[in-house]
């Protein structure tokens, strides 16, 4: 029993004060001597007896009185029963792609038909849907049909396996219910990715069994297409690439299909091997085109069907639109000069223009720099920008509205500190597997390393990745990729006067690169994601399929969406319509069973089951004293005890 | 000729022995009896002695009378008798002697004194004093047989006593001393003393003592049986039967507690029986009703057995005037003689 009110409980202590005036007033033992006891004996002792008898009773009802009145001001209810009778079973559904492998989804609806067929009426069933996030496709209630109507109902998922939040949330459940037999039913595979953030270390409450699916047969052949991407070549061609990964230990070979829409793009074949990942490239004609196009790469079917396709967008042109105010006439905009300098090749020529009052394009890249984007005007197109999924170049300067608007995002910006000898300030400590530095990586780093710079500021964010540091080992250079939007932080600006960093020969490769990644990332890869994964829309719109396995209707979506299956999607809302690509997480594909499965049975606590003990949430207590109204009971039985112990102390002469 | 037990005829017819009257009932016998004084029961249970609380009893209740109706009644001439030899010669009427030549005797009423019998129960349920005020039913008991006793003596009446206790003794018929009836002055002065100082009894076998007594005391002496009578009331209907038939008139003074008689006790402990010693815990208030009930019930048959058996029977409490049960006394004795 748990009590709402739990202080007036101190007023049981009320009861010593009967107790008290019982024992004061309690038979004496003095020795009375009396003529004769014939006119007592075996009636007096009855008589006494039931004396006694009645002021025990008075002493009771009493006691009684002072308890019950005190129990119902502390509003007591009782908590919801561990005991019962029956059976409650979750059916805890996995429903990532990983189930559409060959035979898995029936061996696992065989072993559910056995178990569920011993319910009986009075038993409970749910059906809790285990990803991306626990959903219950039938709640827990006596309603057997319902629950197997909704197992019989279920699609085939496309999600990837995390089982952790999904058996807390039955456990929790089933630990709330009275029944005899609780039970989690975990229809799935042995999956190790499903297990890893399982905490066997942390047993399910007492009572509760887990019950898992017969150990499915590994797969035959499994290949999978891991990533899927596309670019723009200068030529009028578009590079494809795929990597491919195979699971299974015996060499496949695989022919790999791209698709443009429903057209045949074309075809090429690759060996696989076992455990390693293979890239596909392949150079095909691009159609021109003025939106997005949707691409997809598709292989040969093996047991595992749902991660044999990827999809992709190609950009609609080769051409980056850089959003960038000019400087002051009487400045040198070494920048703009740099962006400029670079037409035809194999480089996308960028297109500089000054940013629009509001309504910035999305597919273009923001050039933030002086004071002027930070400013109270333009801040709100900026973020509405960068809300959407812009990108945009920061590079630092010191000013106020910068440094405010860059905390505001998480980034604290501080003067870099100078060099002991007083020496300029040198960049070091590059990421050279990052895409910013592919054209300096496989020549010469002499270009960035020879960069002078006598004021710097260092950047420090937790969730930035540095990709350059200043002597002192702060962060000089850093990729904030956050929400929907993407920036690139250089702790250093393009002025001449804080660096010779303009003269460099290292200045056009690095700004024309920075903008072109920055362009990929703020048009294609921002519509692009995984199934299960939230994913930011520019604001409320409407939300459709266009080729997926599993058809949506168009539906209002609010400013994000989660897709619950690949494919490629439209999204109509503000800024026109944009296709967003959506495709499995590629860790899923990997059917690897969790390598101990006697680690399942140290989730079942060895511990008695006990009445819960833990103190219940105000709230939830107090719904549950309005349900139940035991502290009404216990008035109502304390006016009648009064009742008794009137009648009954009218009758104690003591 | 006339006998020599027959009186010559010119002295005139020689009373006819009046058969006595049948016993008034006690409420004919207190019509009959004028109220007592008011009694001070606080001095007479502080005065020291048996005697002493005696005589104040008797000089409470004749107080203020013009006449003791106890006084020379046994003195007054009766009849005459021819003498006979083993007569006492100073008995010899010389005067009608020498008148009529032939010797007779007088007979006077002190040939007809009373022989009254003094029952003291010595039972230990008699020593019980619910107040520390009160006398005990034995102090009372003896008090009031002692008035008796003392209005025996001025009466010249022969008097008898009787202490009955359970001695342990199978032949003593429950009697624990007996003095058989006599009036002599030093007879009453042993009376007193065995009054004032009793043995002592747990138990007392009322019921054999009385048909014993029966036995023992002459035909139409007046029996006055102190006690509270706890005991089997058909072994006493018997004995009162057995008195009944010698023509000994029983007065029965039941002598009691305010406590038994009320219960009016608010307290509870460990009752301990004053004869047989047991032992009960009792709440008085819870078991009150219950008691009174039985005891209640147990008095109106004890007292039925009385009357039926044509003997007077009085409740006496300790804490009221024992005036009442003197004045049925003398009542009774004078309807005796009557």
């Amino acid at each position: 029993m748990s009590f709402l009110l739990p202080i007036f409980l101190a007023a049981t202590g009320l009861i010593i004060l009967p107790i008290v005036l019982h024992l004061l007033r309690r038979q004496p033992r003095d020795r009375l001597p009396f003529p004769t006891l014939r006119f007592l004996g075996p009636h007096a002792l009855r008589d006494t007896r039931r004396q006694q008898i009645m002021r025990w009773l008075t002493l009771l009802a009493r006691c009684l009185l002072i308890l019950l009145v005190a129990l119902a001001f502390s509003r007591p209810f009782w908590p919801r029963s561990q005991t019962g009778e029956g059976r409650a079973v979750i059916v805890a559904v996995d429903n990532s792609f990983s189930m559409q492998t060959t035979g898995r989804r029936q061996a696992v609806d065989a072993w559910l038909k056995q178990q569920l067929d011993s319910l009986r009426p009075g038993d409970r069933l749910g059906v809790l849907q285990l990803q991306p996030t626990p959903v219950w496709l039938a709640p827990l209630n006596d309603n057997l049909e319902a629950g197997r109507t909704a197992l019989q109902a279920r699609l085939d998922g496309y999600e990837s396996s995390h089982y952790s939040a999904g058996i807390a949330l039955a456990a929790a459940v089933l630990n709330e219910t009275p029944a005899a037999q609780r039970q989690i039913l975990l229809a799935g595979d042995e999956q190790r990715l499903a297990w890893t953030d399982v905490d066997f270390l942390h047993p399910l409450p007492p009572g509760v069994e887990l019950l898992t699916a017969p150990a499915a047969p590994l797969p035959a052949t499994q290949a999978a297409i891991s990533n899927f991407h596309a670019t723009r070549s200068g030529n009028g061609k578009m590079a494809l690439t795929a990597t491919l990964r195979l699971f299974t230990p015996a060499k496949l070979s695989r022919k790999v299909t791209f698709y443009a829409g429903d057209h045949l793009v074309g075809t090429t074949t690759v060996d696989l091997v076992a455990g390693e990942s293979r890239v596909v490239q392949a150079e095909f004609p691009a159609p021109a085109n003025t939106g997005d196009l949707a691409l997809r790469a598709t292989i040969d079917d093996d047991d595992l069907p749902a991660d044999n396709i990827a999809y992709t967008l190609l950009p609609p042109d080769n051409t980056r639109q850089v959003l960038m105010a000019a400087l002051d006439a009487d400045e040198v905009d070494f920048l703009a000069h740099a962006l400029n300098a670079v037409h035809g090749g194999d480089l996308p020529s960028l297109s500089i223009k000054p940013p629009p009052a509001m309504n910035w394009p999305v597919g273009s890249v923001a050039v933030l720099r002086g004071s002027t984007p930070f400013q109270d005007a333009n801040v709100a197109a900026l973020d509405k920008f960068l809300a959407s999924g812009g990108a945009a170049w920061v590079l630092c300067d010191g000013s106020p509205e910068q440094i405010a608007w860059l905390a505001r995002h998480g980034v604290k910006v501080t003067p870099a500190r100078p060099t002991a000898d007083g020496e300029a300030l040198h960049l070091r400590d590059f990421d050279l597997e990052h895409p910013l530095f592919a054209p300096f990586a496989g020549h010469s780093l002499a270009p960035l390393l020879d960069i002078e710079f006598q004021v710097g500021w260092s950047l420090a964010d937790e969730d930035a990745e540095p990709l350059a540091r200043w002597p002192d080992h702060t962060m000089a250079v850093a990729e904030v990729h956050k929400d929907n939007y993407r920036l690139l932080i250089t702790g250093f600006a393009d002025r001449r006067t804080t660096g010779n960093w303009p003269l460099q020969s290292a200045f056009v490769p690095f700004a024309h690169h920075a903008i072109v990644w920055l362009g990929e990332s703020g048009s294609t890869q921002s519509q692009s994601g995984r199934v299960g994964q939230r994913l930011n829309l520019p604001g409320p719109g409407e939300w459709q399929s266009l080729n997926a396995p599993l058809v949506t209707a168009s539906q209002p979506v609010p400013g994000s969406v989660i897709a619950d299956a690949p494919g490629i999607y439209e999204y109509r809302g503000s800024g026109g319509p944009r296709l967003y690509a959506i495709n499995v997480d590629p860790d899923e594909s990997d059917l690897t069973p969790w390598p101990n499965s006697t680690d399942f049975a140290k989730l079942i606590s060895t511990r008695p089951q006990v009445p819960s003990d833990k103190p219940t949430p105000a709230i939830a207590a107090l719904s549950v004293d309005r349900n139940t109204q035991i502290w009404w009971w216990l008035l109502a039985t304390a006016v009648l005890l009064v009742g008794i112990e009137l009648g009954v102390a009218n009758r104690t002469v003591l | 000729m006339p006998s020599l037990n027959q009186a010559p005829s010119f002295l005139g017819p020689v009373p006819a022995r009046r058969v006595p009257p049948k016993l008034p009932r006690r409420d004919e016998l207190s019509a009959l009896v004028q109220p007592p004084k008011p009694l001070d029961l606080g001095l007479l249970a502080s005065l020291p002695s048996l005697l002493l609380r005696a005589r104040y009893l008797v000089d409470s209740h004749t107080l203020g009378r013009h006449r003791s109706p106890l006084r020379g009644a046994a003195l007054e001439f009766a009849e005459y008798r021819a003498y006979q030899s083993g007569d006492e010669l100073r008995r010899i009427d010389w005067r009608l002697y020498g008148r009529s030549d032939r010797l007779f005797v007088k007979r006077y009423e002190e040939e007809n004194q009373m022989r009254v019998g003094l029952v003291l129960d010595l039972s230990a349920s008699l020593g019980y004093a619910s107040q520390p005020g009160l006398m005990s039913k034995s102090d009372f008991a003896r008090t009031l047989l002692g008035a008796i006793a003392l209005l025996a003596r001025r009466q010249h009446d022969a008097l008898a006593l009787a202490l009955v206790g359970d001695t342990g003794d199978v032949e003593d018929y429950g009697l624990a001393d007996y003095l058989p009836p006599r009036s002599s002055p030093a007879h009453h002065q042993t009376v007193f003393a065995k009054l004032d100082t009793p043995p002592a009894a747990r138990t007392a076998r009322l019921p054999e003592a009385l048909t014993r007594l029966a036995d023992l005391l002459p035909r139409g002496s007046i029996l006055v049986i102190a006690s509270d009578f706890y005991c089997d009331l058909p072994p006493l209907a018997e004995a009162l039967r057995h008195l009944r038939a010698r023509h000994i008139e029983c007065i029965g003074l039941q002598v009691l507690d305010p406590m038994e008689l009320d219960f009016a006790d608010e307290t509870a402990g460990l009752f301990i029986d004053l004869e047989n010693g047991n032992r009960l815990v009792l709440d008085a208030p819870a078991v009150r009703t219950g008691y009174l009930k039985r005891f209640n019930a147990f008095r109106q048959s004890l007292e039925e057995i009385f009357l039926n058996h044509e003997a007077d029977f009085i409740l006496q409490r300790t804490d009221a005037t024992p005036l009442a049960a003197l004045s049925a006394y003398i009542a009774h004795r004078q309807s005796r003689r009557a």
